[in-house]
């Protein structure tokens, strides 16, 4: 298994090389030219072909493309991902900028999914087949198929504009002196942007939770625990949520690319900021430094819960360790 | 061991008819709703300021947008191209995911490390960020946004092909046609293939429905079907900036978009319980 986890190490660093020569590769390949929208950007009109020519030697851009790539990624690895066409400044201060508030998000949502969708899961599960099994295996491919953005709409509708219980949308102000209120403000401003996100996860969670608990409902632990005396709910806990905690430590760290993905729009329309918002301007704009840092950032998030959930394996589960490295 | 045949699902047959219902709509789209119908009397690219950001009524069912077009008529136009791009996508990435997938899985050898490492990648990659620089590359179009979201899912049909294919080739069929002297790419193709795609249809109507969801949002943001042309996506993108006047201007094409995705999953559940026995596995004990 350590193996195991080295050779995902391995395959982690090759995919990401890869993921960065491809998308370095087709960005430049687009239609649309940087430095006229970075020109146009900074609002002098008509600059000189002179002009144009000088920013795209500054921007390395008149060098071949597996040249430009190579500088790119020598820079990469010291952080340095360059300075931001539209921002006029270094992308990893503005990425800097703007992770926290995805990463707030991300954690507080799948944290929300976990405690609603877990014990909903083994409840289900308990009285599977039964009328709130069935009521809750409806509501959850629906809430499933419910599009992102017309969650957030329908929120927004409901509690901001109706019944003005949230904010609208955005992020509590500068202004506010640090402190509990700031607390409560950011807590008001993350309600509805949270509940989007963990809409999905709670419904996908529960339904899943619940296979695996039926499946563990079969095997000898439990009827063991049975036969001593437990009662089925018992047993379910102690037994069966145990070793449900492997597999759900696997659909987790799969959550962690899913849930970026909607910040992209859930950031737009409650009009957060974080690097999924960022990413749409810098696909918009052109802005390829943005771009490429963004995409490795989230290559990297993605392959690092991976990577965490291999290491919680090892070291929640000790049958992986005594096993050997076959 | 209850096992329901695909036509006894009552839910299936009901997402069955939701979808006949709509595609027949699409179809018929230019009749139903155009200046000439006596049903809603309104193309729908027409413009009409006086007529700006009005509720639903009797004269307008879902409502008219910021340039006072009839929001019904739009949403009926736009079921062509969210259907359309739906079914194009998920058809293609089948074919492309089952062609490399299945070449992948009997190759073997460094065409099927570099065809799994994409699989992997694209598969641990979140979805919609792929799908975003891929739309960056072209000029927002229907083709354009076809073209990205088959480049972004025909990973997940390859990786179920490229698994059967894998499990059938070293079984009776693999031997029985080599005996009678197949070659390799007729085993394959004519042989082996037929009997590996069956998970990988069963999922087709998932497919159809993260297309058409990706469709939604991409259009949303701006980067896919552009205005004037009505899709679900693009209606909803101006909604954004009414939300607070107009809340149906995002309401009746979310609606739309949410009823078709979940027919299909439906479709896909009962198709995936009728051709795959593991999925027994799931029943309640």
């Amino acid at each position: 298994m350590a193996s195991a986890v080295l050779r995902r190490l391995v395959h982690s660093a090759i995919s990401l090389a890869g993921i960065s020569f491809v998308v370095f590769v087709l960005i430049r390949a687009a239609p649309g030219d940087p430095v006229l929208l970075h020109v146009g950007g900074v609002g002098s009109r008509g600059a000189s072909p002179e002009l144009l020519a000088a920013m795209r030697e500054e921007l390395r851009l008149d060098e071949p493309v597996a040249v430009q790539y190579l500088a790119w990624l020598g820079d990469a690895v010291r952080l340095d991902f360059g300075d931001s066409f539209t921002e006029r400044k270094p992308v990893a201060q503005l990425v800097g900028e703007k992770l926290p508030g995805t990463l707030l998000l991300l954690f507080v949502s799948l944290a929300l999914a976990l405690a609603i969708g877990l014990p909903l899961g083994m409840l289900n599960a308990r009285f599977a087949g039964g009328s709130g099994d069935v009521a809750s295996g409806f509501a959850a491919t629906a809430i499933y198929s419910i599009p992102t953005f017309w969650l957030a709409l329908l929120l927004l509708q409901v509690f901001a504009i109706r019944f003005n219980l949230l904010p609208l949308f955005g992020m509590p102000s500068e202004d506010l002196p640090r402190g509990l209120g700031r607390m409560v403000e950011l807590a008001r401003h993350m309600v509805l942007p949270v509940v989007t996100l963990a809409a999905g996860q709670i419904a996908f969670l529960s339904r899943f939770v619940r296979a695996s608990m039926l499946d563990a409902r079969g095997r000898d632990y439990m009827r063991t625990a049975r036969a001593k005396g437990l009662s089925e709910w018992a047993a379910i806990r102690r037994h069966g949520l145990r070793n449900t905690i492997p597999p759900l430590v696997s659909m987790l760290s799969v959550a962690v690319p899913v849930l970026l993905s909607a910040c992209v729009v859930v950031e737009r329309i409650f009009r957060w900021e974080g690097i999924g918002s960022l990413f749409v301007e810098a696909v918009v704009s052109r802005d390829y430094p943005v771009v490429m840092a963004l995409t490795l950032l989230t290559a990297v998030l993605s392959l690092a819960a991976g990577s965490i959930a291999d290491l919680v394996h090892l070291t929640i589960d000790p049958r992986l360790r005594t096993e050997g490295d076959a | 061991m209850r096992r329901e045949p695909l036509v006894r699902s009552r839910r299936a047959m009901l997402a069955a008819s939701f979808l006949g219902l709509l595609m027949l709509v699409a179809i018929l789209a230019p009749l139903l709703a155009s200046e000439s119908s006596p049903l809603v009397p309104f193309a729908p690219d027409r413009v009409d300021l006086e007529a700006r950001l009005l509720p639903p009524s009797t004269s307008h069912w879902f409502g008219t947008d910021e340039l006072g077009r009839d929001l019904f008529s739009r949403t009926v136009h736009g079921a062509r191209v969210s259907l359309a791009v739906g079914l194009s996508v998920a058809l293609l990435a089948l074919g492309i995911g089952a062609i490399l997938g299945a070449l992948a899985g009997y190759a073997g050898g460094a065409f099927d490390w570099t065809v799994s490492r994409a699989i992997e990648l694209a598969l641990s990659f979140p979805f919609f960020f792929l799908a975003l620089g891929v739309a960056a590359l072209f000029e927002p179009s229907f083709a354009s946004v076809v073209a990205t979201l088959v480049a972004v899912s025909w990973t997940s049909d390859a990786k179920v092909v490229r698994g059967e294919i894998r499990r059938l080739r070293t079984g009776d069929i693999d031997v029985a046609a080599r005996a009678a002297g197949a070659s390799r790419l007729r085993i394959l193709f004519r042989h082996l293939l037929p009997a590996a795609m069956g998970p990988a249809v069963a999922s087709a109507a998932f497919g159809v429905a993260s297309a058409i969801a990706a469709e939604s949002a991409l259009s949303f943001l701006g980067l896919g079907v552009q205005p004037p042309q009505a899709s679900w996506g693009s209606i909803l993108a101006s909604a954004d900036d009414y939300i607070q006047r107009a809340w149906w201007i995002a309401f009746f094409p979310g609606l739309a978009v949410f009823f078709t995705v979940l027919a299909c999953t439906f479709l896909g559940e009962a198709a995936r319980d009728a051709l795959d026995p593991s999925s027994e596995a799931h029943e309640p004990v």
